[in-house]
């Protein structure tokens, strides 16, 4: 939704406006280790990926680094060269309720990261309802909607992505978005239906979504993602910020434990 | 302590007063002086005795009171775009002199007061860091889609920026945007701009005067650190019926002003409107924007007696922004002035005021049958504020008032807008806070060359109940992790601690001391001295670049702080050429504390914990500023040139080092002149040359979410600088053909005008990207306005 605010505000705004490319010099620095790391629910599926940080002009594949000691509540992760990240032992499982640390040893440096395992919120059901067009954003088509019961106290925090099967990563009627929400603003202890926005569908067609219950701070990193990706800049941007870490000891990205929940819904 | 130093001003006032009282016993004359053609009281009109070289101005409200010993005079009555008056008067008994001063013909053109110079204004008044425009001058420099604005016109003075490429938004001596206070006949304008700070809130036909204070700030004025912009506007026509009016490309307005009872009683209305909504439908690309903005000036005034004028006005003004009817936003201004002006006698002056100010912001979502509800904030702002002047004499004269506010803030609150929305009615509690603010200041003269003006405010500011605040586990709202500040957990055994209704729960109280000194080195030439504390007790949170969107103004409370500022000045002001060239240099250096900054990650959207979003800083801001004008003769403008330097610093950002402001500038030269070449036509340009906004620059790249679009490591705060700003604009205005001899009723001209004529395209913004073409790193330089023509058709009869 933000993305359609940035894009109507920029057309109005931006009627004559331009951008053209400028050279600004921007010099070297010493490379910072960047994680990206969760732990899930879901069987053999959680990993850590470690690379570094290049120069911004550079055209070089980021940095892999295949040679740090990668753990999780104690577990040895190991690095894993056809999948470029450090994978747990086999059948291992994220369990709720748990508190999960990571430690990574590398470079005579060593960084932590502390999450808990959140539970996700109960969806029984998805139904369909015809929709009619929303101009210019929206053709006519089938919304999708599911029915859903909260009974986790305030405030828990979810990220959510959804597409149309098989091509999930490159679904363009989403633009690979990733959504966050929280459950301030949804029914706790009673049952609530919620109509996916910006969504439209055609008969036939397969849809599927992915919630994962975060924690505060995975929530604030994915929101801060959100606002400070590049492209068009408009009246909503915010001043340049580093995205928020909770990795330790100067390393930037993220690690987060939680439960994913995937659900599929064919269109009648 | 404050007892010692209150004691020890009354002894100095004394010695002062009495030293001048038993000099001479004095009779004075007092009264009004306005415009001849309508009406209008003339604020800071002069009036003069040469021979004795002594002088005042008209106070805010038109009123003026001259002492002399009893005899006969030469008293010269002045004012810029004005035919100077000189009459001779015998003075035996207090005298009241109503004076109505008609528009120069040859407007602004030989308005030099001749004789002992008693007008050089500029080198003798005490006042300093202040500047001043005719409106008649401003209506002729280029602006942006033709749209007259004084906000735009005192963005080209030394010591005041746009914040931005077009924006209305301004920035002075190195302030925040919302330390500035604007005021509209007394009352605040919260949020003065249109179309997403484009444009201001400001409809030149109905504005009468303004005056911007960048230091000095005297005592009557309080509650933001940086400027004081104070609009006052029209009274309306007391003579005959006067209509204006204009046809823009972006809005049209008409102003209808008459007598209601001739010279005793007025009225002004002045509306303007936008034609967004009817050219955007024609436009395939915004056929489903929904855009409009619109305001009403009004004004009603009447002379109840000699001693006696009430006036009542208002300002209602909005904006809305929609989109394809799925989501929008608005805001608007709306304000109140019920004004009397009472006359004790000739030497003691006071005027009353009920002043109310409201401003709010509405963001709608309607995008699906249960996914819609309209998010609102306001603040309601209502005050009783008395202001005296009491003219002892000519060389001493006091200023004193009193001020209670109180404010109410609605920092949030959510409705569905169908039934089966699934978001609930909610609201944040509201806040309210009382402000108490009294003042006193003594002008005078010591001699024929040294004048000075101290004076003290004391503003108290309290929050009151029904309201709560928020309990913090570790007593802080915020706290750091990993080198980042972040929001501290509620103590979720005793999450809040609430107040009853008029529980006065904590209060600051601002000691505000101020000074202007001058000293006349000779006729021609002055130095002078300023020094200024403020407090401002309200602070404007927002996130984004423009001026609207997520914004809302916030009160100081038990964990934001006020914010304070300290500013000393030091000038030098020259006259050549007979008093047509006007020159000054003006050093100053401001400190500030407390400054509100939000913190990275900042979560301002429907938050109770916004004292969980920011952190508290300090700035540090210094200068020179040149100016050479030139009010007079065919050829008018000025040059003026700043060498700045403006800088915060905020615990643990930036590694708690300092830090350029975003509109630091080094240098900031702006050139503006209007030329005419005959009766008819008179052409006018600009030209603005700054050096570029601070801007953090990238340091680093990484890869997230295996995404092909690089995130970006920051090393430093505002590190790098965008290129060079600059612009020219140029307009010219074509009058009526005028027959010699014949007297026309009705005047239109039509001003044809170019923003940035050479099309410079001068960087809005930056952003990283990859190149579509070849996936390379490449930054972009955005940019808005190159060569915008306009044309406006003005009238007036």
């Amino acid at each position: 939704m933000k993305k359609y605010i940035h894009l109507s505000l920029f057309a109005l705004l931006f009627l004559g406006a331009c951008k053209e490319e400028i050279d600004i010099e921007i010099p070297n620095a010493e490379p910072l280790l960047v994680v990206e790391g969760s732990v899930t629910t879901e069987p053999d599926s959680s990993f850590i990926r470690l690379t570094l940080t290049s120069n911004y002009y550079s055209q070089d594949p980021y940095p892999i680094v295949k040679n740090a000691e990668v753990s999780v509540n104690g577990i040895p992760f190991s690095y894993v060269d056809s999948l470029k990240h450090y994978i747990a032992p086999t059948g291992y499982v994220g369990v709720v309720n748990t508190i999960y640390t990571l430690n990574i040893k590398y470079d005579n440096k060593t960084y932590n990261a502390v999450s808990k395992l959140e539970p996700m919120f109960r969806i029984d059901s998805f139904f369909q309802t015809w929709k009619e067009a929303q101009e210019p954003f929206l053709p006519a088509g089938w919304g999708v909607s599911y029915a859903g019961y909260d009974e986790r106290t305030r405030v828990k925090y979810t990220w959510f992505e959804n597409g149309i099967y098989s091509n999930v990563i490159n679904a363009d009627s989403f633009d690979n978005n990733k959504i966050t929400f929280d459950n301030n603003f949804t029914p706790i202890n009673e049952p609530y239906a919620f109509e996916i926005p910006f969504a439209r569908f055609e008969t036939g067609q397969e849809y599927i979504s992915i919630f994962r219950s975060v924690d505060k701070n995975m929530y604030d990193f994915i929101n801060a993602f959100n606002n400070a990706s590049p492209g068009i800049p408009g009246p909503f941007q915010t001043p340049p910020a580093n995205l928020p870490t909770n990795i330790t000891n100067g390393a930037v990205g993220y690690f987060t434990a939680m439960e994913v929940k995937r659900y599929r819904y064919k269109f009648k | 302590m404050l007892k010692q130093i209150l004691f020890t001003c009354l002894l100095f006032i004394g010695a002062v007063v009495n030293q001048s009282a038993l000099a001479q016993k004095n009779l004075s004359i007092s009264g009004n002086i306005k415009d001849a053609k309508n009406g209008e009281e003339l604020i800071g009109a002069s009036i003069a005795v040469p021979a004795l070289k002594t002088g005042v101005t008209t106070n805010a409200y038109g009123f003026y009171s001259l002492s002399l010993p009893a005899g006969t005079y030469k008293v010269e009555i002045s004012y810029v775009g004005y035919e100077t008056q000189i009459k001779e008067i015998t003075l035996n008994q207090n005298l009241k002199l109503n004076i109505e001063l008609k528009e120069s013909k040859k407007e602004l053109k030989e308005l030099l007061v001749q004789g002992d110079k008693i007008s050089d204004a500029n080198v003798s008044q005490n006042k300093m860091s202040v500047v001043k425009i005719d409106v008649k001058q401003v209506k002729k420099i280029p602006i942006l889609l033709g749209e007259v604005d004084i906000i735009k016109a005192i963005q080209l003075l030394p010591g005041v920026q746009a914040a931005g490429d077009g924006s209305t938004n301004f920035i002075v001596r190195g302030g925040n945007i919302d330390h500035n206070l604007v005021l509209l006949d007394e009352a605040v304008v919260y949020n003065p701009s249109h179309v997403l700070g484009f444009f201001s809130t400001f409809n030149g036909d109905a504005i009468k005067d303004f005056e911007l204070y960048k230091g000095g700030i005297p005592a009557q004025y309080g509650g933001r650190l940086a400027s004081v912009l104070d609009v006052h506007m029209k009274d309306g026509n007391s003579k005959k019926l006067g209509v204006t009016g204009g046809i823009g490309i972006l809005s049209s307005r008409l102003t209808v002003e008459a007598p209601i009872v001739k010279d005793k009683a007025s009225f002004l209305i002045s509306g303007r409107r936008s034609y967004f909504d009817v050219f955007f439908p024609l436009n395939p690309q915004l056929k489903d924007v929904d855009a409009y903005f619109g305001d009403l000036n009004i004004k009603l005034n009447y002379t109840i007696s000699d001693k006696d004028k009430i006036f009542l006005s208002g300002y209602f003004g909005r904006d809305d922004l929609a989109f394809g009817g799925l989501f929008g936003f608005g805001w608007g201004n709306k304000t109140g002035t019920l004004r009397w002006n009472h006359i004790f006698n000739s030497k003691l002056f006071v005027n009353t005021s009920v002043v109310y100010s409201r401003y709010n912001y509405n963001f709608d979502i309607n995008i699906s049958d249960n996914l819609n509800f309209t998010r609102t904030n306001y603040i309601d702002d209502i005050n009783l504020k008395v202001d005296g002047n009491y003219f002892y004499n000519n060389a001493n004269s006091f200023k004193f008032g009193a001020k209670l506010n109180n404010y109410v803030f609605l920092p949030g609150k959510i409705d569905p807008i169908t039934k089966a929305s699934i978001a609930e009615s909610q609201s944040l509690p509201k806040k309210r806070a009382i402000q108490q603010d009294l003042y006193a200041s003594h002008a005078f003269k010591y001699g024929p060359r040294f004048s000075a003006e101290y004076g003290l405010r004391v503003s108290i500011f309290s929050n009151i109940g029904a309201g709560r605040s928020i309990n913090y586990l570790n007593g802080s709202p915020t706290y750091l992790d990993n080198g980042i500040i972040k929001e501290s957990p509620k103590d979720l055994n005793n999450p809040y601690t609430n107040y009853a209704d008029n529980e006065i729960y904590n209060t600051y109280v601002g000691i505000e001391p101020r000074l202007n000194l001058t000293y006349m080195l000779n006729e021609k030439s002055s130095v002078k001295a300023s020094f200024n504390r403020m407090y401002q007790y309200m602070h404007l949170i927002q996130n984004i670049t423009a001026s609207v969107g997520q914004e809302f103004w916030t009160p100081s409370d038990n964990y934001i702080k006020p914010q304070m500022s300290d500013q000393y000045a030091l000038g030098y002001f020259r006259n050549f050429m007979d008093n047509k060239i006007e020159f000054s240099a003006e050093a100053y250096y401001k400190k500030l504390s407390n400054t509100v900054e939000l913190r990275e990650g900042a979560d301002i959207q429907f938050n109770e914990a916004i004292e969980g979003q920011v952190v508290a800083g300090q700035g540090r801001a210094y200068g020179i500023e040149t100016f050479v004008r030139k009010q007079t003769g065919k050829t008018t403008g000025w040059l003026s040139y700043t060498l700045a330097k403006s800088e915060r610093q905020a615990n643990n950002v930036n590694n708690s080092q300092w830090y350029s402001f975003r509109f630091d500038r080094t240098h900031y030269f702006s050139f503006v002149l209007n030329q005419e070449i005959n009766d008819r036509i008179s052409v006018s340009g600009n030209f603005v040359y700054a050096t570029g906004e601070a801007f953090t620059q990238a340091s680093q790249r990484y890869s997230i979410f295996s995404g092909t679009q690089p995130s970006i490591y920051y090393s430093a705060r505002n590190n790098a600088r965008f290129p060079a700003y600059h612009r020219a604009d140029v307009s010219m205005t074509i009058g009526r053909k005028k027959r010699p001899g014949r007297v026309y009723k009705n005047e239109s001209d039509i001003v044809i005008a170019i923003y940035n004529v050479y099309g410079r395209k001068n960087a809005y913004t930056l952003s990283y990207d990859n190149d579509p073409n070849t996936n390379v790193p490449v930054v972009y330089k955005w940019y808005l306005f190159t060569f915008v023509p306009s044309i406006t058709y003005n009238f007036k009869f």
